[in-house]
């Protein structure tokens, strides 16, 4: 078998445990700091909510990168992480949907706004990947959908970019990324939310972390016990004859 | 040959196949009629309104229709293994999809060039003064839907639930080029100076270039 058993067991529980501590760090600084002026305590949101919009801007990135790499190495074993990824995604987009529309209604007043840019391409974006995911469970032969689920995971990260400029480029109601390097710019106004929320973006990526390896365990196991079955099957046939 | 040559041969063979049958075409052309009526019906009789909705609408029965003559295009393609002897030409795989793209293109374009002067009589709105940037918006709108859905149509043409995997790939992808075109051509009509007519052709050839781009790098890896 040409996938890698897990070389390091014990990285597993300590990706989760220091995920669920780091956040929690975070949301302590977050919910300590001074209310904002402008928004008041609503940016106590902020943390969770750029964190899980991070989180699935990381795992659709990955997935066309585990993708390329299946398909120059055809080792099963990035097709796995490539699906671990396109779920870990698709449910931390949802979150990501969530934790705005929460956001939205006091801010906006309104839950959802078809208007804006940043919004219906994030929902654009969850309609490609459950498509993806979709099409990954109509398709039987394990290599054909590896390959096809790649290719569609490629050609589908093109979404987050546009995704990530679509507040830049059509200027409507979402506003900019509250810290931006390039710009030399922070929206933030106490140090609580600034550190809550750099905080915020450490713990997710490892909380990402975290789900790939678990779920790229669990793909493992499920590919092994399928083939097991198929011996069991085969060896009973020939008993049989 | 040279690599033009090659994409104009494979379309070639793709509008001789129409031009003999006449399959996708008739098909694509009475199904985008079909959608442009149905829609009046539901819209309600008040003028007003139907010209309100008519670019909606519009580019509606292109997208569907689009979609459902990709689908035709390759599913001739998989009989007698037709597509099996076509990826053994000597030729980058590359240029077999810009030559099946280019073949649907041109397809499109003739659905677009009757059911486009369909809807706009029809519905009783008109681009006149306007008719070039008009034109440009049909042709870069139709061609978005081409790129996506020939690319699209490849990669699933060997799948059993093609018929249903196909739209679920194809609309989330696509809804880009709906939006921009609608937006383009609402402004043409209308005339509102709120709608940055440019600023939408520009989102639609951003799309058709990124895509045409990422598409034909990885085809060769789509029709294995």
């Amino acid at each position: 078998m040409n996938s890698k058993p897990s070389q390091a067991a014990w990285l597993t529980p300590v990706l989760g445990y220091s995920s669920v501590i780091v956040i929690a760090v975070a949301l302590i600084f977050t919910f300590t700091a001074q209310p904002d002026v402008l928004q008041g305590y609503l940016t106590r949101i902020l943390p969770i909510h750029v964190g899980a919009s991070w989180l699935a801007y990381l795992s659709f990135g990955l997935t066309a990168v585990f993708g390329l790499t299946y398909l120059i190495t055809r080792n099963p074993h990035w097709d796995r992480l490539s699906l671990s990824s396109t779920e870990i995604g698709v449910v931390f987009i949802v979150l990501s949907l969530f934790s705005g529309a929460l956001w939205g209604r006091p801010a906006w007043g309104a839950y959802w706004q078809w208007g804006d840019a940043r919004l219906t391409t994030t929902a654009l974006m969850l309609l490609v990947y459950v498509g993806m995911l979709m099409v990954r469970g109509m398709i039987e032969d394990g290599g054909r959908r590896a390959r096809v689920s790649a290719v569609i995971g490629i050609v589908a990260s093109v979404g987050v970019p546009i995704n990530y400029m679509s507040v830049y480029w059509w200027n409507t109601l979402h506003q900019t990324p509250s810290l931006s390097i390039a710009e030399r710019r922070s929206a933030l106004q106490n140090d609580g939310i600034l550190i809550g929320f750099l905080v915020a973006l450490l713990g997710f990526t490892l909380l990402y972390l975290y789900l790939l390896r678990l779920r790229g365990q669990l793909a493992l196991q499920q590919t092994r016990l399928e083939e097991r079955e198929l011996d069991l099957e085969l060896k009973g046939a020939i008993a049989n004859d | 040959m040279k690599p033009w040559q090659i994409i104009f041969a494979i379309a070639a063979k793709d509008w001789r196949v129409e031009g003999r049958a006449r399959d996708v075409l008739s098909a694509t052309l009475f199904f985008a009629v079909l959608v442009v009526t149905i829609l009046a019906f539901a819209f309600g009789p008040e003028p007003s309104k139907l010209r309100e909705a008519a670019p909606g609408i519009l580019w509606v029965a292109i997208a569907f229709a689009s979609i459902l003559a990709a689908s035709r295009a390759f599913a001739s393609e998989s009989e007698d293994g037709a597509l099996e002897a076509l990826l053994l030409y000597p030729v980058p795989h590359e240029l077999i999809y810009l030559g099946k793209l280019l073949g649907n293109l041109g397809l499109m374009l003739v659905l677009a060039l009757i059911i486009t002067p369909f809807t706009l009589t029809l519905y009783g709105v008109g681009v006149a003064g306007r008719e070039l940037p008009f034109i440009l918006t049909v042709l870069l709108g139709v061609m978005g839907f081409s790129i996506i859905s020939s690319f699209q149509s490849a990669l699933t043409i060997n799948l059993r639930s093609r018929e249903s995997l196909m739209p679920v790939l194809f609309f989330p992808i696509v809804v880009p080029v709906v939006i921009a075109s609608v937006k383009a051509t609402v402004g043409l009509m209308t005339l509102d100076p709120s709608v940055d007519v440019w600023g939408w052709i520009r989102l639609l050839a951003g799309f058709n270039v990124v895509y045409l781009v990422v598409c034909t790098l990885i085809f060769p890896y789509a029709v294995e």
